[in-house]
């Protein structure tokens, strides 16, 4: 537990910094957006009506969908940037309308009296709009400030590092350490940006300028430890460079074998949110790490947003699964054979995406249909086919994605499936469901280390319904130009045999290992070079 | 100054006028009451002379200068302006209320102090005891005497009422009434006063003018609406005070005989 502890602690200037630069920059830009839009709003009923109406708007947008939408808007590009127009866009309603409100809240008589006594527009908005309407300001900064750190962790599926890196990466390895770590810092800084806030509130408007210049001092405080991860980089251990970590590291750490040429090359690696793609992340930063290149990993991002950044250089490799590319990025509604998907897949890659397929690590992690051994026994199901017979009677459960992808609709209709009911729900605790007999059927995945541990059985396929889903490494356009990088990277191919990574995946799922730890494990295994 | 309206009216819609063909002249020093009824115009006619309304024809002079063509913001911080609802600044203190329209003028900071202390004085509220509160904390009288303390502070030559005594007990009202009276004096000011209440302009007045649906019906000093009212409504409206006097002569006479 003490090393665990450790071990996300190592973590924490990283995500706490990230977390940090990215709700104050969103709010700093949501604030000197919101307050003119809010002054020019409150004087024209016309454009009030229409930028709270915008803002509104964007407000009713899932955050979630708002941060992924950013990445095809900014043609691919991920990190800091789309997480942080997203975020400003949503630190502006708040504000917008609390500029508004407070404005318009003003006690007629003040503004006939500062009319009277000879004051401009400008005058009048300065020493008396804007002081009287102060509180009510503030008060959606406040409410801004907490919507946003909120928010703030949901920026790690577009790739910019913050607290949510904890969350998600926890709950995708179901290490309650991490989520915990992730919900506590997230809630601390909301509250500490609040409370500040609150403060320069209470003092501007009681004339304390003891209490304002405290107020001030603190947030430029919270402010600058979000620039200099090395303020807070005190806490991390002695330790730190056994335990490995998800975030930039410095090429002293790991230069081992100085005679390639990637020592000091920057090279990013992206992964999807799941257990396998954590391990796999890790995996290939530690090897490429040991050749001296400088790695940053970016965590727990979906299909589409990954392949976009590839395409477009903000990632430099990650790993896809075939299957996956065919359907969900080239949209084919036909599954052919393994061998002719595969050559159309690497030609497309590389000739309308520039991407290229060095090959595969060296197994595939389908897409199976699994069911309860028990269960299977007792109905006689042991293939796909055997289950339309049963289809009404039981409950399919999917991951996030299954039932929107072209494979499900694919295996449904020539199965005849489409009887059964659906549930969608995280992967994580799909395997649970199941073996809890709350559902019937899953989409597991084949190289998931709860099917044996469960005691769950993987349905046969006799039509190959589902394609085949063979992991490849990809690399962006930019990435191939990188000296030594192929050379380092050949030794990986076909090197992962599916029980190696089953066995991988279980020392996460099930035994409480963080995905660094087994992909260390793995590496001393297989004794790569 | 003389301040002179000449055939002014004020359009609001289309089909209403709500001062409709104003002309009269208050000269410099005097005291002028606008009198009528709540809707009768006499707020919009006080507002047409320092420009919160602005005039839909005729024209308005200041000693022979025609407002419209002044900058309006030197014209208002030229006049001193005190209403109802008295409007201090909450975030302000009571010092900083008083000294806003000298600081918009960028008086130096001494002068300013000065003058804030002579005003606080003069509305007989102690500068050193009041100077540094904040409005909050005064009641309705000491509220609308700092109003007067603001309307005055850049020495103003002009001084528009708009009911200035209209929220405040009869006690505070009375003796507010009878400072602004001696203010008006020493000052040289030229005050014109809005009310609704016929005793007050009775009381106050150097002249009258009743209004009533936008339109002059008389103007002239209190002792010759007293004598010659223009018309019946005139007259009606005089009756009021006429009446609590007669009443209270009645009583004091009554007083007299009963007593020894």
């Amino acid at each position: 537990m003490r090393h665990e502890f450790q071990e996300q602690l190592q973590l924490l200037p990283d995500y706490l910094s990230g977390h940090l630069l990215l709700t104050i920059s969103a709010l700093l830009t949501g604030i000197v957006l919101s307050l003119p839009l809010g002054i020019a709003a409150a004087r024209s009923d016309r454009v009030a009506r229409l930028v709270l109406g915008i803002a509104g708007t964007i407000q009713t947008i899932p955050s979630l969908a708002l941060l992924a939408l950013m990445v095809p808007l900014l043609a691919g590009t991920i990190g800091f940037l789309p997480a942080f127009i997203a975020l400003s866009l949503y630190s502006i309603l708040p504000i917008l309308r609390n500029t508004v409100i407070g404005l318009l809240g003003i006690d007629a008589s003040y503004i006939e009296a500062a009319r009277a006594v000879g004051m401009t527009d400008r005058q009048r908005l300065f020493k008396v709009e804007l002081p009287l309407a102060f509180p009510v300001i503030v008060a959606g900064i406040r409410t801004s400030s907490v919507w946003v750190v909120g928010t703030a962790t949901l920026s790690t599926p577009v790739g910019a590092m913050s607290l949510g890196n904890y969350i998600f990466a926890g709950l995708q390895t179901r290490n309650v350490t991490s989520v915990l770590f992730g919900c506590f810092f997230a809630a601390a800084l909301a509250i500490v940006l609040d409370q500040l806030l609150g403060l320069f509130e209470r003092s501007v408007y009681k004339r304390d300028s003891r209490g304002s210049k405290m107020a001030i001092a603190g947030l430029v405080a919270v402010f600058a430890a979000g620039l200099s991860p090395a303020v807070i980089g005190g806490l991390e251990s002695p330790a730190a460079g056994e335990l490995s970590s998800m975030a930039v590291h410095a090429p002293q750490d790991s230069i081992r074998d100085s005679d390639t040429m990637l020592a000091g090359q920057r090279i990013i690696i992206g992964s999807k949110g799941f257990t396998e793609q954590y391990i796999l992340s890790e995996f290939l930063a530690a090897h490429l790490r040991n050749k001296g290149a400088i790695v940053e990993l970016k965590q727990g991002m979906g299909t589409t947003i990954l392949f976009d950044a590839l395409k477009n250089n903000s990632v430099d490799i990650y790993f896809e699964y075939t299957g996956t590319i065919w359907s969900a990025i080239m949209k084919r509604k036909s599954f052919p054979a393994r061998r002719p998907m595969h050559i159309e897949i690497e030609h497309l890659l590389l000739n309308e995406h520039e991407i290229l397929s060095i090959g595969g690590i060296g197994f595939e992690n389908a897409y199976g249909l699994a069911m309860r051994r028990q269960h299977a026994n007792a109905l006689g199901v042991r293939s796909i086919a055997d289950l339309a017979a049963h289809a009404p009677t039981l409950v399919f459960a999917g991951d996030l994605e299954f039932f929107g992808r072209a494979e499900w609709r694919h295996v449904s209709d020539i199965y005849n499936l489409a009887a059964g009911s659906q549930r969608t729900m995280d992967a994580t605790f799909m395997y649970q469901a199941l073996r809890d007999a709350e559902v019937d059927v899953i989409s597991a995945y084949t190289t998931d280390g709860r099917i044996d541990a469960y005691d769950l059985v993987m349905l046969d396929d006799p039509l190959q319904g589902l394609p085949p889903y063979d992991t490849l490494i990809l690399l962006s356009p930019d990435a191939q130009k990188i000296p030594g990088l192929l050379r380092a990277l050949s030794p990986l191919v076909n090197s992962i045999s599916q029980s190696a990574m089953r066995k991988a995946n279980r020392q996460v799922d099930l035994e409480g290992l963080s995905p660094a730890t087994a992909a260390r494990r793995l590496r001393l295994e297989l004794a790569l070079p | 100054m003389s301040v002179t309206f000449e055939h002014v009216s004020k359009r609001y819609k289309a089909d209403t006028l709500a001062v409709d063909d104003v002309s009269f002249t208050a000269a410099d020093g005097e005291l002028v009451v606008l009198v009528g009824e709540s809707g009768c115009g006499k707020t919009t006619t006080l507002k047409l002379i320092n420009r919160l309304i602005e005039p839909t024809s005729g024209r308005i002079l200041v000693e022979e200068q025609d407002v419209t063509r002044m900058d309006v913001v030197t014209l208002r911080r030229s006049m001193g302006y005190v209403f109802q609802s008295v409007g201090l600044f909450p975030h302000m203190t009571i010092g900083e209320n008083i000294a806003i329209t000298p600081s918009l003028l960028d008086w130096d900071n001494e002068r300013i102090q000065a003058r804030v202390d002579y005003l606080l004085e003069l509305v007989r509220l102690p500068a050193a005891q009041f100077r540094d509160r904040l409005p909050t904390e005064l009641s309705g009288g000491q509220a609308q005497r700092i109003g007067f303390a603001r309307a005055l502070a850049a020495e103003p030559t002009v001084m528009l009422l708009d009911e200035a005594f209209g929220a405040l007990d009869p006690l505070t009202r009375d003796s507010l009434r009878d400072d602004f009276r001696s203010i008006h004096t020493d000052l040289k000011l030229t005050s014109i006063l809005v009310t609704h209440d016929m005793t007050e302009a009775l009381l106050l007045a150097d002249r009258i003018i009743v209004i009533r649906a936008g339109k002059i019906l008389q103007n002239g000093a209190p002792a010759e609406l007293l004598s010659e009212p223009a018309d019946d409504y005139v007259a009606q409206l005089l009756s009021s005070p006429r009446r609590q006097s007669a009443q209270l002569d009645a009583l004091m006479a009554s007083n007299q005989r009963r007593s020894p």
